[in-house]
């Protein structure tokens, strides 16, 4: 039968300085401290987390001399471990981490506007084709497009600042989708995301 | 209902922290030095 050393000479072997015995005291007790832990938090990470705290706070206070020995070396780790599982609940009532389950992901129904790698890149390879088709319009039309579209300008403001009236400039704008779906449709360019 | 009961399986499993953490308080207290000056304790670690 093997002989079990009392937690209490283990204490009183590691306050005076016996590294060995601190090992054999977190193995002793490391299952009932983490079960405990774990049925109050429900959570692997966050067990080994308050795990580690109660003890650091162990080691402290064994070395500091602070621990008075009454031969209850475990209800004393399991009430500090009870007192930080409170702590992070109180933590975690003050900013709280939503998670999801599986009947319902958060993720579904918040939704990332920016395009993935591949959208952005077709993206950017569309508007870079129809850069180049721009170029190829008369200048009074191209002039007329880029500031309705690119400068988001009204047909007021554009004619105000091309000198030409609001029809003419409704006209320019016409003819010029309607040479840009010509070129598009001679080519083959296809423009799609 | 089976859905409601399995939930909470886990929580009546035993649990043990992993050996890194235990190896990583092992040598947090090898590390850990109290200096006590005037009758206060200062905590140090010899990392």
């Amino acid at each position: 039968m093997e002989l079990q050393i009392e937690d209490s000479v283990l204490v009183k072997n590691y306050i005076n300085g016996e590294e060995k015995a601190l090992e054999i005291l977190i193995n002793r007790h490391n299952q009932r401290i983490s079960s405990f832990i774990y049925s109050k938090v429900l959570d692997r990470d966050i067990t080994e987390d308050i795990f580690q705290d109660t003890f650091i706070k162990v080691i402290k206070t064994l070395r500091k001399g602070s621990y008075s020995e009454e031969g209850k070396f475990l209800p004393w780790v399991m009430r500090i471990a009870h007192n930080l599982v409170i702590d992070h609940f109180r933590k975690n009532k003050r900013m709280p981490k939503f998670e999801g389950s599986d009947d319902f992901n958060i993720f579904s129904v918040i939704g990332d506007d920016q395009l993935n790698a591949e959208k952005q890149l077709i993206k950017d390879q569309i508007d870079s084709d129809l850069n180049i088709l721009i170029e190829e319009l008369p200048d009074d039309q191209k002039e007329v497009l880029m500031m309705r579209i690119y400068k988001d300008m009204s047909f007021k403001e554009i004619s105000e600042n091309t000198g030409v009236s609001i029809n003419t400039a409704l006209g320019r704008m016409r003819y010029a989708l309607i040479n840009l779906r010509k070129v598009i449709d001679k080519n083959n360019i296809v423009l799609t995301n | 209902m089976g859905k409601i009961y399995s939930e909470n399986q886990n929580v009546s499993k035993p649990r043990k922290a992993c050996p890194a953490t235990v190896q990583f308080l092992i040598n947090y207290s090898k590390s850990l030095d109290i200096i006590t000056y005037n009758n206060i304790q200062f905590e140090n670690n010899l990392n």
